[in-house]
């Protein structure tokens, strides 16, 4: 009836598909950083896409059960593997389903590769609900309970979707509200700086020479928004603030959101241009694809 | 004159000329309630609306977004009126009425008499901006060392603007009082204020903000 935490990983979260419809009063969508990958983890226990997940940053944690779970885990490639009481120990692949037996542990190490793993439940984390969403910034402790329903699944391994982390891919950007003072930063490539996290990437490169108005106004702003801030820039992520005040030069496109979230501190990345109509043949691209993916990795596990 | 632009490939940011248009604006759009439509955010003199693309075609919303009156006149020209009862015992208080010439009686006649408008909620959820502050109790640039903790419902001033701290924070604003109402309720998604309302605050003494500090009422 619930997942006992041993050990919390460096940064795990409870999250969903966010809060929506809050942005005006100041708080952030949220909800899980790599949503393609916690809609396959969800998929893989029969779940619909936006129930609660465990997203998982680079160093998963420990785990274990009070009765069986469903779980499905998907996203970065972690070291993974259950431990049970008798001293049996079963190595796990990422994306894949399993059951996790009353007494056993979950020990999830280092990701190989991407920065974000998701641990979904049949039936969801039931963890408390505020403003429409499970969503929360607050890091699991050792000791912590998440309540969820019992049950077991076929263990199975997916085949790992094609192309989920070419950090090496460009992220492609339209222009923001401050593209006029762009300058060349578009062409360099950029490095993830440590102090990253869900609230923005930071990153390392040349400075940027850019003119700031000490009048700017501070104006709505959204996950993927690429700022300048004292020379360096910083890419939004789904818990920034829902309003800045740095120049705001260039926006991600929708369709890569999702890469944004498996970079890691020391990942190289590059920008490119692209229009306003490829972004949104992308956009609409993707979330088809991502439509009958889930529903038939989902149909394939309602049918075990 | 009205510029709106794309906010990434799903979400449009809209430009007025001043910030009341911007309000006027955002509000005209709200009563729309346009299906699809997810967020209308009002800052300053921008509005940006986020659409889920799966229900509204981002470019029939960007269309639509161009057939709004700017200048929508009536009962939406004005927001509404909020007061906020304040009890000015603010740590700051002697020396913002130090900083700026005046007495403290006159710091809060001066802050209490001015009806604000709010031009954005941010920096935390809840945080109205609100202004413009009188001349003579405008710019004192934030202080120099943020407090670590402002107490949940201080009412502070910096540069032109005043705002309210809705909970327990950091922040480099000045204190000038606390109010007793609670002005978010994060576990219900109960909010008091809005951007595009107006606030009023009025002087209250210690034994009414302790009466109101304990029913949980909104404004």
């Amino acid at each position: 009836m619930s997942l006992i935490v041993l050990k919390p990983g460096l940064f795990t979260t409870v999250q969903d598909a966010g809060r929506i419809g809050y942005r005006e009063w100041g708080v952030p969508t949220g909800g899980a950083f790599d949503q393609g990958s916690a809609g396959i983890a969800n998929a893989i226990v029969g779940n619909d896409p936006d129930q609660a997940v465990l997203e998982l940053t680079l160093l998963g944690g420990e785990y274990s059960a009070k009765s069986p779970l469903a779980l499905g885990i998907a996203g970065a490639p972690m070291e993974a593997r259950i431990e049970s009481s008798d001293g049996a120990v079963r190595d796990l692949e990422i994306p894949s389903s399993v059951t996790l037996q009353a007494g056993d542990r979950l020990i999830l190490g280092w990701a190989g590769e991407g920065a974000r793993t998701y641990l979904a439940v049949r039936g969801g984390w039931r963890t408390p609900i505020r403003m429409g969403s499970r969503s929360s910034e607050d890091r699991l402790q050792s000791g912590d309970i998440l309540p969820a329903e019992t049950g077991t699944i076929r263990s199975r391994r997916l085949a790992r979707p094609d192309g989920r982390f070419p950090t090496a891919e460009p992220f492609r950007v339209l222009d923001g509200p401050d593209a006029a003072i762009r300058g060349a930063w578009i062409d360099p490539s950029y490095r993830v700086g440590s102090r990253s996290d869900r609230m923005g990437l930071r990153l390392e490169g040349e400075p940027i020479a850019v003119e700031s108005s000490v009048n700017r106004l501070s104006a709505p702003v959204a996950p993927g928004a690429v700022q300048v801030a004292g020379g360096r820039l910083i890419v939004l992520g789904v818990a920034g603030g829902t309003m800045g005040g740095y120049p705001h030069i260039a926006q991600v496109i929708s369709a890569d959101l999702d890469r944004l979230g498996q970079l890691r501190p020391g990942d190289l990345l590059r920008f490119r241009r692209t229009t306003l109509d490829e972004a949104r043949a992308e956009a609409r691209a993707l979330r088809i694809a991502r439509r009958n993916l889930l529903l038939r990795i989902a149909t394939a596990a309602r049918d075990d | 004159m009205i510029s709106i632009e794309p906010l990434g490939d799903c979400a449009y940011l809209a430009h007025l000329p001043d910030e009341r248009s911007a309000a006027g604006w955002a509000r005209a759009l709200r009563r729309l309630d346009w299906e699809g439509v997810t967020d209308v955010v009002l800052a300053y003199r921008s509005v940006a609306v986020f659409a889920d693309p799966d229900r509204l075609d981002p470019e029939v919303l960007g269309a639509r977004l161009r057939t709004i009156d700017p200048a929508s006149p009536g009962p939406i020209a004005e927001g509404r009126l909020v007061e906020i009862p304040v009890l000015y015992d603010g740590e700051d208080l002697p020396d913002v009425a130090d900083r700026t010439g005046l007495t403290s009686d006159e710091v809060i006649a001066l802050h209490s008499g001015t009806t604000y408008e709010v031009f954005a909620i941010g920096f935390l959820p809840g945080f109205p901006y609100a202004g413009y502050l009188p001349d003579r109790l405008s710019g004192l640039a934030r202080r120099e060392s943020p407090r670590v903790r402002v107490p949940v419902g201080s009412v502070a001033i910096a540069g032109r603007q005043t705002g309210i701290y809705p909970g327990e924070s950091p922040g480099g604003w000045h204190l000038l009082g606390r109010t007793p109402i609670r002005l978010v309720d994060l576990e219900a998604g109960v909010f008091a204020i809005q951007a595009g309302d107006r606030i009023r605050f009025h002087p209250i003494l210690t034994d009414e903000f302790e009466i109101r500090r304990h029913d949980h009422h909104h404004p």
